[in-house]
């Protein structure tokens, strides 16, 4: 017996996961035009932040949320001041600038190595399960629920009613028209990458705080990410926004389906890929057209 | 990965070194041939590397001789180079990085879980190319680079009668400008999926001959850090540069290989492994900065039409 | 000759909603200069574009020598005979003036695959032969003691002829040249059109020619068709659109 009610939080949850992650991601491709795999490490540095607050520091797990976001936020705007903006001056193509995120991912993931090891690390806190009906749930899992969708209500409400949430509508969508009419497209980029990169590190987080806590914690959530951000429509907030979700469910069904078939359950993220294949292969525009133009 | 030599022979050491450069040095190439001069941007090049090294196993285990695993290799790879490229050549540089790097993933994932395919994360293990019995392991190692560096050299020397052509003018043709390549008349996809089949095929030469080398092979040798180590050879060599990209390979498998003796002897606070990786990571981005043509230039498309032009008197002036 | 060597019937491509080429039927008779001029945005590049096959058509049909080349890929339109240059040139910058040159040589045997290995003799002795080739047309459009030198390096005039002379090294019986003059200053530009004339005489050869100057027009072109909004307005020999009033409207109005 399929315990549907499960199955749909459960999905929330991988959805809320998703866009935490891939939100970042869709704007900082739709704006600087390449895909930046070295997101990837946003999410690890900032869930190694908020592990050294809570568990070397011993503070609240609350304050590992705050570390995380202001973690991710300085590493996302270095990336950008640092590596990506110099690049794209000098003239990189976007091969260049890919090859460049792997070298600055690797950079970055091995420091973490470095200073944290390699071993999984786990935190503290318990999270416990307890029932609501027939759903069985955990503090960590509603935590990520309730922060993805205030996340989404705020950005939503810096896109349309801040003087730079309109710009960065406008950023993505016709960077050229933008610069004329006075935005400073620089400025737009830097915010857009610190709060990118803020959003995947607390993502990074709940996904340690959740499972365990490795270098490569934040490779594990990329290429599910990148799915969501194709089938989106690149550049796209309210695109991620029902892609997140959509593959946050296509994913838990299809353990439901791979447990039936008696496979491995290992396959759930082949789900995801196989999603971005097929989207790319057949519909690169994903939702975007959808919601016009970007954010 | 699996570390074939026992310590105390330095020579072995070297040697062992010398495996490693020469075959990553063909995976190098292969990528060079995809990349540096025809501009395909092939994030997935570990998934052939692995498909060989796991189809020539596979046949070894079978009990065929090597050379007949080799052939096996090289035609499954070419293949699945072929088959995955159709959809995924029509993509833009960005999308095709992302979807060869999903398949990587795919291919992996399959190996790793069907374990009747090769038994899963056990791995399975593979016997030498060299079957004669009873020599040293000196013997055996220079029986080997004499293996894998004819297989190098072989490489090395079909790719460049590819690029120093007219068939390699129009690859680095199509690396600059698809379209206007089209409007001349070539058939850009058709010579995109031909470059990938035989890049993916050599891939499954430096499969065939890693497996029989270090004689097991699992799923968690072949993630997606093999690939970026191969890019870094390329980008750190010079793109469109074949000597350029084995000179890249030996100063990374160099890096990778002193790390390993670094970290048996000596107890240093660090972790010479990640430092090796930090410093890889770093100077990535600075050649993309400062010097991105690499070590060494693109080297120039040298056919018989470089002799007529060299000997070229205007017509005005012949009398 | 008064063949038609290039038709196009009724032909539409539209992006969005935007009809950028609407219903255009015009053709190009042979060994002549055709003019195509309007108004920026008047949809001539994407009619060459259509033509070349860059873009399929959204309906209509295109005739080169009688022959059906709508829906055909721009490879495909080459073989039959056809070549184009490209407004803002598409050279291959890291390659040599001579190499952008051999890339356009028509049938080659050492582009295919097999051949690099097997019939090495065979192209060898082609790549002598189109070296030659290229080398003459360079030296006819004066760029010859450039062959080596990368295609980035040249300056803006030097790349419209290297994109000329790749044209004409595809041994085409019609080409399609957008701005072939565009930006070099007038005693080049009237070079290059004396240039296209002589090939027109010399090679019997077909110019259908995108250009916004109509004194160069006027010179040279024995027919000109007019494009605003997508469509032809008007089509006549040079002092007859000159001196047409909606023309002329059509021009002042876009200044």
């Amino acid at each position: 017996m399929i315990n549907w009610a499960q199955v749909l939080f459960n999905s929330a949850v991988t959805g809320s996961l998703y866009l935490l992650a891939a939100v970042g991601l869709t704007l900082t491709y739709g704006l600087t035009k390449f895909p930046n795999f070295a997101h990837a490490e946003f999410m690890a540095f900032g869930a190694y932040a908020g592990y050294a607050i809570a568990e070397q520091l011993k503070l609240g797990f609350q304050y590992s949320i705050l570390a995380a976001f202001l973690a991710s936020a300085i590493m996302g705007a270095a990336s950008y001041l640092l590596v990506f903006r110099p690049l794209t001056k000098r003239g990189a193509t976007i091969i260049h600038l890919m090859v460049a995120s792997i070298g600055l991912g690797f950079f970055v993931r091995h420091s973490i190595q470095e200073i944290w090891g390699g071993s999984p690390l786990t935190f503290r806190v318990t999270w416990g399960y307890f029932d609501v009906g027939p759903i069985r749930m955990t503090s960590i899992w509603i935590i990520m629920i309730c922060s993805a969708l205030i996340m989404a209500l705020i950005m939503h409400f810096i896109l349309t009613k801040t003087m730079m949430g309109k710009a960065i509508r406008a950023s993505a969508n016709n960077p050229d028209l933008a610069m004329a009419s006075g935005v400073n497209i620089e400025k737009v980029a830097l915010v857009v990458w610190m709060i990118g990169a803020a959003l995947a590190g607390v993502g990074g987080l709940f996904r340690a705080a959740d499972t365990r806590l490795v270098p490569l914690i934040g490779w594990e959530i990329l290429l599910p990410a990148f799915a969501v951000v194709i089938l989106g429509g690149i550049g796209s907030f309210y695109g991620a926004l029902v892609a997140a979700y959509t593959l946050g469910l296509a994913e838990n069904l299809g353990v439901v389906l791979l447990i039936t078939l008696n496979l491995s359950t290992d396959y759930r993220f082949a789900i995801a890929f196989i999603i971005l294949i097929l989207t790319l292969i057949f519909k690169p525009q994903g939702f975007g057209k959808l919601f016009g133009e970007a954010g | 990965m699996v570390r074939l030599v026992k310590l105390g022979d330095p020579l072995i050491y070297i040697l062992d070194m010398a495996a490693f450069i020469g075959i990553f040095a063909i995976l190098a190439i292969s990528l060079n041939l995809e990349y540096g001069f025809t501009g395909l941007a092939n994030f997935g090049k570990v998934a052939f590397f692995m498909v060989g090294a796991y189809a020539s196993s596979i046949m070894a285990n079978l009990g065929y001789p090597y050379l007949l695993c080799l052939i096996v290799a090289i035609i499954i790879a070419g293949i699945v180079g072929l088959l995955a490229s159709l959809p995924a050549l029509k993509l833009k540089a960005d999308y095709l990085a992302i979807v060869t790097l999903a398949f990587g993933e795919i291919l992996r994932y399959i190996i790793k879980n069907e374990e009747w395919i090769a038994k899963g994360v056990q791995g399975i293990t593979v016997p030498s190319a060299i079957t004669i019995a009873g020599i040293s392991i000196r013997t055996m190692m220079l029986l080997q680079l004499t293996i894998i560096y004819a297989a190098l050299a072989i490489c090395y020397l079909i790719t460049q009668l590819l690029v120093n052509s007219p068939y390699g003018r129009v690859v680095r043709a199509i690396r600059e400008d698809e379209l206007a390549t089209q409007v001349l008349g070539k058939d850009v996809f058709k010579y995109k999926a031909q470059i990938f089949a035989v890049g993916s095929a050599m891939a499954g030469i430096s499969g065939s001959l890693f497996a029989q080398y270090v004689r097991l092979i699992n799923p968690y040798m072949f993630e997606p850090i093999v690939t970026f180590t191969i890019w870094m050879m390329v980008i750190l060599g010079g793109p469109a540069n074949n000597l350029g990209v084995i000179l890249g390979a030996a100063f990374v498998q160099a890096l990778e290989r002193g790390a390993r003796i670094v970290k048996d002897y000596l107890l240093l606070p660090v972790d010479p492994h990640n430092l090796r990786i930090i410093l890889i990571g770093l100077l990535i981005i600075i050649i993309l900065m400062y010097r991105p043509q690499g070590l060494m230039k693109e080297s120039k498309i040298k056919t018989s039409a470089l002799e007529v032009s060299s000997k070229w008197r205007k017509k005005s002036s012949k009398q | 000759m008064e063949e038609k060597i290039l038709k196009t019937i009724n032909l539409t491509k539209a992006f969005g909603g935007l009809k950028a080429v609407n219903n255009v039927t015009l053709h190009v008779k042979e060994n002549t200069i055709t003019g195509l001029i309007g108004p920026n945005g008047s949809g001539k590049t994407t009619l060459f574009n259509t033509i070349f096959g860059v873009y399929k058509p959204d309906q209509g049909e295109v005739y080169f020598k009688n022959e059906r080349i709508d829906g055909l890929n721009p490879h495909q339109v080459y073989a039959k005979g056809l070549a184009r240059t490209f407004q803002t040139p598409r050279l291959f910058q890291k390659l040599t003036v001579l190499d952008n040159m051999m890339i356009a040589a028509r049938n080659h045997l050492g582009d295919k695959l097999f051949n690099v290995f097997i019939k090495r003799h065979g192209w060898s002795e082609q790549e002598e032969k189109f070296a030659e080739k290229a080398l003459e047309i360079l030296e006819i459009i004066e760029l010859d003691r450039l062959k080596d030198v990368p295609a980035s390096e040249l300056s803006g005039g030097q790349m419209k002829l290297l994109e000329l002379g790749r044209a004409l090294m595809t041994d085409p019986k019609m080409l399609l040249l957008d701005e072939p003059a565009a930006g070099v200053n007038p005693t080049l530009a009237r070079r290059i059109f004396e240039k296209i004339t002589q090939l027109r005489d010399e090679l019997s050869l077909t110019f259908f020619t995108i250009e916004h100057r109509i004194e160069i027009l006027l010179e040279h072109a024995d027919w000109v068709y007019v494009m605003h909004n997508g469509t032809i307005i008007a089509e006549g020999l040079p002092d007859e659109i000159v001196n047409n009033k909606m023309v002329v409207d059509v021009y002042l109005g876009e200044v």
